[in-house]
């Protein structure tokens, strides 16, 4: 199934240093990063949509892998956590923070699948009965540790931030498609594939800016997927 | 009456077996599977009581997650030929294969002897990549909903038959004991180190548990080419967001209302068709008193009887879902329903005791889950002919 594309919105800290001016006031302090992005993003998105979606579908790679490590590094130094910062560790927070801060009451689906998260959400958003889906592609690269930064090596663009798509099952005439193939393992090796998360939403944020046909594809760990953009 | 997708096998690794049929005959046993912690260090002498998997081998795995998800998919395809079929896969879990960096990175900072590949095994997603590679399927989903998780991954798997995706989908959920979710619920108060227990006026809090559940399913049409007996279906699967809190369910309970009323819409029945709710039950007070509420307010004076299972074996997580689908196969099929461990006495704000165990015929069950960031998963599953 394609979805069309009814609006786009992003934070690509690296390339907006005021992004965090746009907060509400609620989420400006001890707040996690990641659940800052996704509201600045979505808040773009439904800015420009002509529709309110009444479902999300939210991916991740890394996801909230930064925010387990700060926990449990202090439950090693101090035998304790803190509950504020285990509440951020749960990868569904990102789409709980959204449903609440935007008010959708359908189906909220988050979903992990490494470098080809991008597709898996796109099918995943193919799969609910809502007619209008939130897309939120939101990532965090974690330098904590020199072992994690190789973990999403990258040849080109950002490699954190929060990309919203509003999407529908309509077929809307002059808009975008976009459609997926789901995650699969991989016969060969597609090291020219192997962009990071990120990387690959934001290829999907520039294409749906250009209005230009593409087809990207994704490989991790011995698998791939690909999703292709369409007029 | 909507449409089905049929299931084929089962499999489940718990704290109550080490397969399906032992772990709910376990279970009707009306006993406690918890014991003290013993996978990990704890912050104090007092270990609380959870659902470890005892007399299981984990150490050939990546992960002990991985482990217990291999051991559930291979019951649950043990007497089915996939080798022509399209396979999809679908996996729902909260840590993945974190216990494996908890051991080597946080054991004491300074004393942490990881390595790059120890740590990948965070990454959730890195569970279906491997588990994909082990059974060669045709595609595959990671659903990270957090306790909801294993519902939506059977949901999932469910629209993906419909649609004609795949011949047959394999759904798993697992989870092992880790360091976040124990510390974690631990930081929040909300664990019950002596034990939970679902739908009680006293201790409220939860045991938490692992293990790994997994069906395969195939829709109707396949089923019937290949000469297979299905037992049981899934005939309905129901999501929602509260859209309330972050943390707490909405005590209204709307939202998981609107997700138990799609997945009977779903499934083309009415409430006074559902005979038996195996509830999330997790033993908290708040979430325990609003999911009554729900019920309440679907069924009015047709409530069916309703039972918490996390008091024998304590909440699996993401697990949960697709481990508790499993035991409901089994109860249909064996036309009996447990006791809910750790019940002694009636909430007077909930007003209503859960059931005890019985022998009853069982056509429609609903499943009902919730979790982190106001998410609500809801499937209905129905046994004979649909």
């Amino acid at each position: 199934m394609k979805l069309s594309i009814l609006s786009t919105g992003a934070v690509i800290p690296s390339q907006d240093d005021n992004w965090e001016a746009f907060l509400p006031a609620v989420l400006k302090r001890r707040t996690p990063l990641l659940w800052k992005s996704s509201h600045v993003a979505v808040a773009r998105a439904l800015e420009k949509s002509p529709v309110k979606p009444s479902a999300l579908v939210c991916a991740t790679a890394l996801g909230t892998m930064g925010e387990a490590i700060t926990f449990l590094t202090k439950v090693a130094e101090h035998g304790y956590g803190s509950a504020r910062q285990f509440i951020a560790t749960v990868n569904n927070s990102m789409a709980g923070r959204v449903a609440l801060d935007f008010g959708i009451s359908g189906a909220s689906l988050m979903v992990n699948d490494s470098n080809n998260s991008l597709a898996s959400a796109v099918v995943a958003a193919t799969l609910l009965k809502d007619e209008v889906v939130l897309l939120l592609l939101v990532e965090q690269q974690i330098n904590i540790t020199n072992e994690t930064a190789v973990m999403n090596d990258s040849q080109s663009g950002p490699h954190s931030g929060a990309i919203a798509l509003v999407v529908s099952k309509k077929n809307i005439e002059g808009a975008l498609k976009v459609s997926a193939k789901a995650p699969k393992p991989s016969s060969s090796r597609g090291e020219s594939d192997e962009r990071g998360f990120f990387e690959s939403a934001y290829s999907l944020l520039k294409t749906s800016e250009d209005q230009e046909p593409c087809v990207i594809n994704t490989y991790s760990d011995g698998t791939e997927a690909s999703v292709e953009v369409t007029l | 009456m909507g449409n089905s997708c049929a299931i084929i096998g089962v499999g489940a690794i718990s704290a109550a077996g080490l397969n399906a049929f032992d772990g709910y005959t376990n279970i009707l046993s009306g006993k406690s599977f918890l014991s003290p912690l013993s996978l990990f260090e704890w912050h104090s002498d007092e270990l609380p009581l959870v659902g470890e998997v005892r007399d299981f081998d984990d150490s050939l795995n990546d992960s002990r997650t991985e482990a217990l998800a291999i051991e559930a998919i291979n019951e649950a395809i043990s007497s089915v030929d996939l080798s022509d079929l399209r396979v999809g896969l679908t996996v729902a879990t909260t840590l993945g294969g974190s216990d494996r960096a908890d051991k080597k990175y946080f054991t004491g900072v300074e004393g942490a002897t990881g390595t790059r590949n120890d740590f990948v095994r965070y990454e959730v997603g890195a569970l279906a990549m491997a588990l994909a590679k082990k059974y060669d399927v045709d595609g595959f989903h990671t659903v990270t909903t957090g306790c909801s998780a294993g519902v939506h991954a059977i949901g999932m798997a469910k629209r993906l038959l419909e649609i004609d995706q795949y011949d047959a989908v394999i759904s798993v959920g697992a989870d092992a004991l880790g360091k976040v979710s124990m510390y974690g619920f631990d930081s929040m108060l909300l664990l019950n180190p002596e034990g939970s227990r679902p739908f009680d006026r006293e201790g409220s809090g939860r045991s938490l548990g692992e293990s790994a559940g997994a069906v395969l399913m195939m829709s109707d049409s396949v089923v019937e080419k290949q000469n297979l007996q299905a037992l049981s279906s899934i005939t309905g699967w129901g999501a929602s967001t509260d859209a309330y809190d972050m943390i707490s369910i909405d005590p209204d309970g709307a939202g998981l209302k609107s997700a138990v009323l799609e997945a009977m819409e779903d499934a083309g029945i009415k409430g006074e068709q559902i005979d038996w709710i195996l509830a999330h039950g997790t033993g908290n007070f708040e979430n325990d008193i609003a999911e009554i509420t729900v019920y309440k307010s679907v069924f009015n004076e047709n409530m069916p009887p309703f039972t918490s299972i996390k008091g024998s074996i304590g909440h699996t997580l993401a697990a949960s879902g697709v481990l508790e689908i499993v035991y409901a196969v089994q109860a249909i099929n064996r036309e009996e329903i447990p006791d809910t461990y750790g019940f002694k006495t009636i909430d007077p704000e909930i007003g209503l005791a859960p059931s005890q165990k019985k022998k009853m015929p069982i056509k429609h069950v609903l499943k009902t889950t919730f979790g982190f960031g106001g998410n609500n998963g809801v499937l209905i599953l129905s046994g004979g002919k649909i």
